[in-house]
């Protein structure tokens, strides 16, 4: 059997750059501005937490922003910009 | 003394449900200390014991994020309630342990808990062991699946048997340090919570299947832009057509009471006083309730089912070009039939700048009140001929007015976020739940609740000041009353409007409601004329004879912006809790309503002459 090794599997990405469908675990977040840091916690409430692992789900239509992203057996949605506040590796 | 009990919950845990479930159908506004968001309340249905039981809006967590979930820790702080029935969702363990456990280490406060939508998460393969549960918690915690009635018995029992009588010694297995307010602590939090989880949860279920075949659909670049536009088709079909009938019988029944005020044996003034003051108020409030009920009950069921924060997602990247927030679409939608019931549910949108932003372009969009009198001045001074394909011109004008009215709130949503709220746009952060059928009972008993507060909010001020009104136009006597006297006063300032007396005169009482214009001028011509005139189409023809085109053209346009309602400017100040912003808002509508019919007033003059 041949495993072809992707090096992005690896890599550091922004939650906010991934695709529908994508499953990811979280690693990390960025600094937030001051206007952010409830928003932030809010996130780290329900679940958004280092080590959690999401899944992509959806993105509106057209505009593809925002995305709806499952986390611990329920679903929210979060604008792309907003996302990219959580660092993410994608999980095989 | 009667005891207060506080039903507490997360969002979409099913809340209302447990709520309806315990308690009789006399739902009352609550009313307690500290309170400033509409809550319902009722009386405990218990075999042996009396409380209320309070329906406190849901929250994700104790930090509050909105105004609407403060009053959750503000809640569980005070010293109002004597106990507490916690509600949290069994198809999602860990967020509901979680909540739990935060909750249970805030206060000393008793509690029953409802581990509610039982059979939503056994039928996805959840199993747990609720005693297990319960001894960890130290308070009872009960089964439930309460749109089913299911477990209404065993909550009954634990709530007889609990009877909230002594405050609970808090365990000391998770001692949460200061509300975890930073990170590493909600993290650590997160993991003991996790531990519980992995001991009461014996087996985890599946995803929702049916939600995800359900948002394919919805969430669909073709579909979803498809039922979108018909849910708001549907939305606006029933406020305007299905709503007519009723309305039209209710306003018959008003204008046959007050015939009947007309014959009975009692003094001229007295009746003119019950058929103009008090009916007239009476009638002018429930006129619009079969509208608002019908957008309620629609919003109510779309919001049950789970589609409302769907459409937020849908929207909240157009609206974002406009400077609006997503959440701004429901109360957006509300304001159609009245902004009324659209600013109060501004509430959910979390950043203050978003919700002052979307209160100060709520009364630009065309509430039903104003129907009456674009339909009068349409009638009278807009020729009904043939546009083109059978489309007429006094329809165009008509729809014309609303996208004039919902293009104006966009401006103004831009300019203040373009000149007075600077900066980033505030972040967005909504649950999309598992689509759920809604229950029926649920449905008519919120419905019930809003009507009743729509009718209490809105009613009182329209009977006290049509009331007033009426003593205006009576007093000293019908042909010099002090309406009279103001509208002399006030004529020079609306002549270049193309205002006169009569017409500023039947602006006094508009701030009661708009729709009142057309009753309003009706008593005036009558008077000027010593005659009855009570049928509109007469009206119409008056107006049409005794105004010149540009004013019913400027009357028109200035009905687009002004006057703004009492309940309307009430309800500003109490929601925002500023009396600046309810002056704001009445001055800037009032400066543009001048500024523009004053322009269309001369242009009309120009291209008539």
């Amino acid at each position: 059997m041949i495993t072809i090794l992707n090096s992005d599997k690896n890599e550091v990405q922004k939650l906010g750059d991934l695709k529908p469908g994508d499953r990811a675990e979280i690693i990390g977040f960025e600094k937030a501005p001051v206007d952010f840091e409830n928003f932030l916690h809010r996130l780290y409430e329900v679940g958004f937490l280092q080590g959690s692992i999401l899944e992509v789900l959806q993105e509106a239509p057209y505009s593809r922003d925002p995305i709806s992203i499952r986390i611990k057996e329920a679903t929210y949605a979060l604008r792309r910009a907003e996302a990219n506040l959580i660092q993410v590796k994608l999980c095989e | 003394m009667n005891k207060k009990i506080a039903l507490v919950g997360t969002p979409n845990a099913g809340k209302t449900a447990v709520f309806n479930l315990l308690t009789n159908s006399q739902q009352r506004v609550a009313n307690y200390a500290g309170v400033t968001v509409d809550s319902a309340e009722a009386d405990l249905i218990l075999p042996n014991h009396h409380a209320t039981l309070v329906d406190l809006p849901g929250a994700y967590s104790l930090h509050p994020y909105t105004d609407e979930e403060k009053v959750l820790l503000n809640a569980v702080k005070s010293t109002s309630f004597t106990g507490m029935i916690l509600v949290v969702d069994a198809t999602q363990p860990e967020r509901a342990i979680r909540f739990l456990i935060e909750v249970l280490n805030t206060t000393t406060m008793p509690a029953v808990v409802a581990f509610n939508m039982i059979d939503l998460a056994e039928s996805r393969g959840y199993r747990y062991d609720l005693k297990k549960l319960s001894q960890i918690l130290g308070v009872p915690v009960v089964a439930t699946m309460a749109v089913k009635k299911k477990g209404l018995v065993d909550l009954i029992i634990e709530l007889e048997k609990e009877w909230f009588e002594k405050t609970r010694s808090p365990h000391q297995f998770f001692p949460v340090d200061d509300h975890a307010s930073k990170k590493n602590s909600i993290l650590e939090f997160y993991k003991k919570s996790d531990l519980v989880v992995k001991e009461v949860c014996l087996k985890k279920g599946g995803v929702d299947k049916r939600t995800e075949r359900i948002d394919q659909i919805v969430l669909h670049p073709v579909w979803g832009i498809l039922v979108l536009l018909l849910v708001l088709g549907i939305a606006f079909q029933l406020m305007f057509n299905l709503a007519q009938i009723p309305m039209d019988w209710i306003d018959s029944l008003f204008k046959m009471l007050a015939t009947q005020v007309g014959m009975l044996p009692i003094p001229e003034m007295v009746k003119s006083f019950l058929a103009d003051g008090v009916l007239a108020g009476i009638g002018g409030t429930i006129v619009f309730l079969p509208q608002i009920l019908i957008l309620f009950a629609l919003i109510l069921f779309l919001e049950d089912f789970g589609f409302m924060a769907r459409a937020v997602f849908l929207l909240d990247y157009w609206m974002g070009k406009v400077g609006l927030h997503g959440r701004a679409f429901l109360p957006i939608l509300s304001s159609y039939a009245c902004a009324v019931p659209g600013i109060m549910a501004t509430k959910t949108i979390e950043n203050k700048r978003d919700r002052i932003i979307t209160t100060m372009m709520i009364p630009l969009t065309t509430c039903s009140a104003r129907i009456p009198v674009y339909t009068l001045l349409i009638a009278a001074f807009i020729p009904n001929t043939a546009v083109f394909a059978g489309v007429k011109l006094q329809g165009l004008v008509m729809l014309g007015l609303y996208l004039a009215g919902t293009l104006f709130a966009l401006v103004v949503g831009a300019v203040l976020k373009k000149f007075f709220f600077k900066g980033p746009r505030s972040p967005l952060f909504i649950e999309l739940p598992s689509y759920k059928w809604p229950s029926f009972q649920s449905i008519s008993k919120g419905l019930i609740y809003r009507g009743k507060l729509f009718v209490t909010r809105v009613g009182t001020i329209i009977l006290a000041l049509s009331m007033v009104i009426w003593v205006m136009v009576s007093f000293p006597n019908k042909e010099k009353s002090f309406a009279y006297d103001l509208g002399h006063f006030i004529e020079p300032v609306m002549k270049p409007l193309g205002f006169d007396w009569r017409i500023s005169m039947a602006m006094i009482p508009t701030f009661a409601a708009r729709e009142v214009m057309v009753s309003a001028l009706s008593t005036v011509y009558a008077v000027g004329d010593g005659g009855e005139v009570s049928n509109t189409d007469k009206l119409s023809q008056i107006i049409q004879k005794e105004w010149p085109l540009a004013t019913g053209l400027s009357l028109l346009v200035w009905f687009i912006f002004a006057p703004q309602c009492i309940s309307t400017l009430s309800t500003i100040r109490r929601e925002l809790q500023s009396t600046k912003w309810m002056m704001v808002s009445m001055v800037y509508l009032f400066v543009l309503a001048y500024f523009a019919a004053w322009l269309t007033h001369s242009i009309a003059l120009r291209f008539s002459m």
